[in-house]
């Protein structure tokens, strides 16, 4: 069985052959679960809810076996509700907005005389029925809040789209706003929900990623040209240790993420993701040759997973630019920290912070600590 | 012996705390530090800057933190050199270069002859004796293991022969670690031996390379019957290939650490020198700084792993190409983002720029190339079926 990118995050807590198990258990779930409610049966018979109690992280094991296995479900929404605090809303779903008025922390959708003007889109709930409550993420006066509006004031549609297995509901409309209840939720609420299912989010497009490198390896492993193996030949190589880098490297920043909540970090780990699985879906349809980009191989369904996925919560190409655009706002160019940080050592760059230049030095309060000697 | 006060309950409140204080000493120092806040127009100017910066931070203790104190250091995880070369150039201030060929170096040094680091540590980390690295050859570049650069036992000495090339900081340098052949000439990986050599040795030339940016950043040297004492011996005679790949895993930590400070504060200048408003420069500087991130946390948790005693496999291959990755984006960028200055202007940091530009180009090619890093990762980390030769 091979590790996935989620193991080194576990095994702080948890040993290699658990995390195993848990794996397999998980790999068997997606495998037979068609819908969110079966899937939610079979994550309770797993006792998925206790290990996440003990160990946040492998929320990070889930998501990336629902991309590993293809499956679709609603278990994002539960992971962004959850981190809203509104843990405890049945039937609810949220609409994930297109690329809007929202900021890169918390994207939302934007208001215009008092009425909610939205383009977004949610995920089925269940077997695929339309769910009954909208949570829409809406940002007005510069504050961005969750508002409930009835399922039937958006009239949700079934779209199929690019990725036409992915259970996604089209959700757009003007609502007035007196319509909708605004829920309980502080704009560090909705701060701390994006971060979290953009790790999820991270994690699944990973799990997408690694399948088609393990299709691709095995492919041109198999397949002979020219009397010897597909795989021998030094372009093709590189072209899957390349896709190998991308997906490590986004793997490491998936895992600072979950050590460090600073959501820069996930919004940094969300798009090396989306960059890693576009980029090794890539390579994989190239070296898998003809037969990889025949309906019947898996490579085009992780494609239209993936780019569906991406697309949520800022894709990777509008996360670079407002990634670019957010680090030069501080006194000091922001640095993810691999070494922890704590104690004074945080919020260096916190955001709208003033416009000095990065070459400053960080304004540093003194501390009274003695200090190695001679000046 | 400076005393960091409390002493902090684990490595990594240590390390945190340590932080703060090089943070706090750096902005109190600001005077003391303005001389190195600037871009040299040599390597030679650039490695005399260096070697002042060293002794400063030597004297002031923030130099030998995070070096063993057997060897002159004031002891703690290795993650305190990694916080002081962050927090100056996060400062704006360079680290002086020579720190970038100790981090390669010395870990080799303190396990496998740690009575040499011993010996010799203190006055390279002062910056009174600094070192180079001799590997590659003329005929052996990516095959290092066909090197031919031969030391002879005579009595207690080694008498050494033949030619190394691509030395950086070799015009500085009074010592060179030298990978040379002890065994046969057909020996391969298993006939070679690392000797630290002091350069001023009769027998020894050594020569600057003029490279693309015009500056001397690397030399060759030329041996001609130099007699080295055999305790200069860097683990044991037909050891050199375990102790050079020992020493690799240190390139994709340490060294590449260092690299990525200094790749943020360039482009740390450059966003201070670009309009962000514009959403192509956005994205250009946005994807400049996920690159420096991904090799960031990358080699940062391989610094965290080396100095948990963790023996790094293939896979550590990965953080040399995201790091020939990053150097060569962020100079990229600063060609596309600033045209006009990167082709006509004749100032001092735009001069720097087109350094670093040439500079980085070479991130793909030392320390084993973007293509052999490729290889290795397809070979050992995918197992895809092997290449023919």
């Amino acid at each position: 069985m091979t590790a996935g990118v989620s193991d080194d995050l576990l095994t702080a807590a948890l040993g290699a052959e658990e995390i195993g198990l848990l794996r397999e258990g998980l790999q068997a779930v997606f495998v037979k679960s068609g819908d969110t409610d079966s899937l939610a049966a079979a994550l309770v018979d797993l006792g998925w809810d206790d290990v996440v109690a003990q160990v946040p992280e492998a929320v990070a094991l889930l998501f990336e076996e629902q991309g590993y296995g293809g499956a679709a479900s609603g278990l994002l929404d539960a992971v962004v509700l959850t981190a809203a605090g509104l843990g405890d809303l049945p039937g609810a779903a949220i609409v994930y907005p297109l690329p809007g008025p929202g900021g890169l922390f918390d994207p939302a959708a934007g208001t215009a005389d008092g009425r909610l003007d939205f383009a977004g889109v949610a995920r089925a709930n269940g077997s695929g029925s339309i769910p009954e409550t909208l949570i829409v993420p809406v940002v007005a006066d510069r504050q961005t809040t969750l508002v409930r509006i009835a399922g039937s004031a958006l009239t949700p549609r079934p779209i199929g789209g690019l990725d036409p297995d992915g259970g996604w509901l089209e959700v757009t409309g003007t609502v007035p706003l007196d319509q909708s209840a605004t829920l309980a939720v502080s704009p560090e609420g909705w701060v701390t929900a994006v971060a979290a299912g953009r790790r999820a989010l991270s994690a699944e497009l990973l799990g997408i990623a690694r399948r088609a490198l393990e299709v691709a390896v095995q492919t041109v492993t198999a397949r002979h040209q020219f009397g010897r193996a597909v795989g021998s030949f030094q372009a093709v190589r590189f072209r899957l240790a390349e896709a190998k880098v991308v997906i490590e490297s986004a793997a490491d920043l998936l895992r600072l993420a979950f050590r460090d909540t600073d959501p820069l970090a996930a919004a940094t780990a969300k798009a090396l993701a989306g960059a890693a699985a576009d980029t090794t879906l890539r390579q994989a349809m190239q070296v898998c040759g003809a037969m990889g980009l025949t309906w019947e191989f898996p490579l085009h369904h992780g494609y239209r997973r993936a780019t569906a996925l991406d697309g949520l919560l800022g894709d990777t190409d509008n996360l670079t630019t407002a990634i670019g655009r957010y680090i030069g706002t501080g006194p000091t160019l922001p640095q993810l920290e691999p070494f922890g940080k704590g104690n004074g050592c945080r919020a260096t760059h916190a955001p709208n912070s003033g416009s000095g230049s990065p070459k400053c030095p960080a304004p540093t309060p003194a501390t009274p600590t003695n200090r190695p000697g001679g000046r | 012996m400076p005393d960091l006060g409390c002493e902090p309950v684990d490595g990594r409140a240590r390390v945190i705390e340590h932080r703060k204080l090089v943070r706090a000493w750096i902005t109190e120092n600001a005077d003391t530090l303005r001389p190195f806040r600037t871009e040299h127009a040599t390597t030679e100017e650039e490695l005399d800057a260096g070697v002042e910066f060293l002794r400063i931070l030597y004297d002031a203790g923030w130099g030998r933190f995070g070096w063993p104190q057997e060897a002159g250091g004031l002891g703690g995880p290795p993650m305190l050199r990694a916080v002081l070369y962050d927090e100056l150039e996060r400062s704006g201030c360079p680290a002086p270069l020579q720190y970038e060929l100790l981090e390669t170096f010395v870990p080799a040094v303190l396990a496998f002859a740690p009575a040499v680091a011993a010996e010799l540590l203190p006055s390279a980390l002062s910056g009174e004796m600094c070192w180079a690295q001799g590997f590659s050859e003329p005929e052996a570049g990516s095959d290092l293991a066909s090197l031919r650069c031969r030391a002879t036992r005579d009595g207690d000495h080694y008498v050494v022969r033949g030619q190394k090339i691509w030395g950086s900081q070799g015009v500085r340098a009074a010592r060179m670690g030298t990978l040379v052949r002890t065994g046969a000439l057909d020996s391969r990986h298993k006939g070679l031996s690392m000797l630290m050599i002091d350069l001023d040795t009769p027998g020894i030339e050594v020569r600057p390379i003029r490279y693309a940016n015009g500056r001397n950043e690397l030399v060759e040297v030329f041996f001609d019957d130099a007699r080295v004492p055999a305790d200069r011996l860097i683990g044991a005679e037909g050891q050199g290939w375990a102790v050079a790949m020992f020493l690799l895993q240190y390139e994709r930590g340490g060294y590449a650490w260092v690299r990525q400070a200094r790749i943020g504060r360039l482009l740390a200048d450059l966003v201070s020198r670009v309009d962000l408003t514009e959403d192509g420069v956005a994205h250009r500087v946005g994807a400049t700084w996920l690159a420096q991130q991904a090799l960031r946390v990358r080699c940062g948790r391989t610094v965290q792993r080396l100095a948990a005693g963790e023996s790094l496999g293939p896979e550590i291959s990965i953080d040399k190409v995201l790091l020939g990755t990053a150097e060569q984006l962020v100079c990229d960028a600063a060609l596309a983002l600033r045209r006009s200055n990167f082709l006509y202007s004749d100032d001092t940091a735009d001069q720097a720029w087109r350094d670093d530009w040439f500079y980085t180009r070479a991130a793909t090619l030392y320390g084993g190339t973007a293509e052999i890093q490729r290889s290795i990762i397809a070979d050992r980390v995918l197992g895809l079926p092997k290449e023919r030769s």
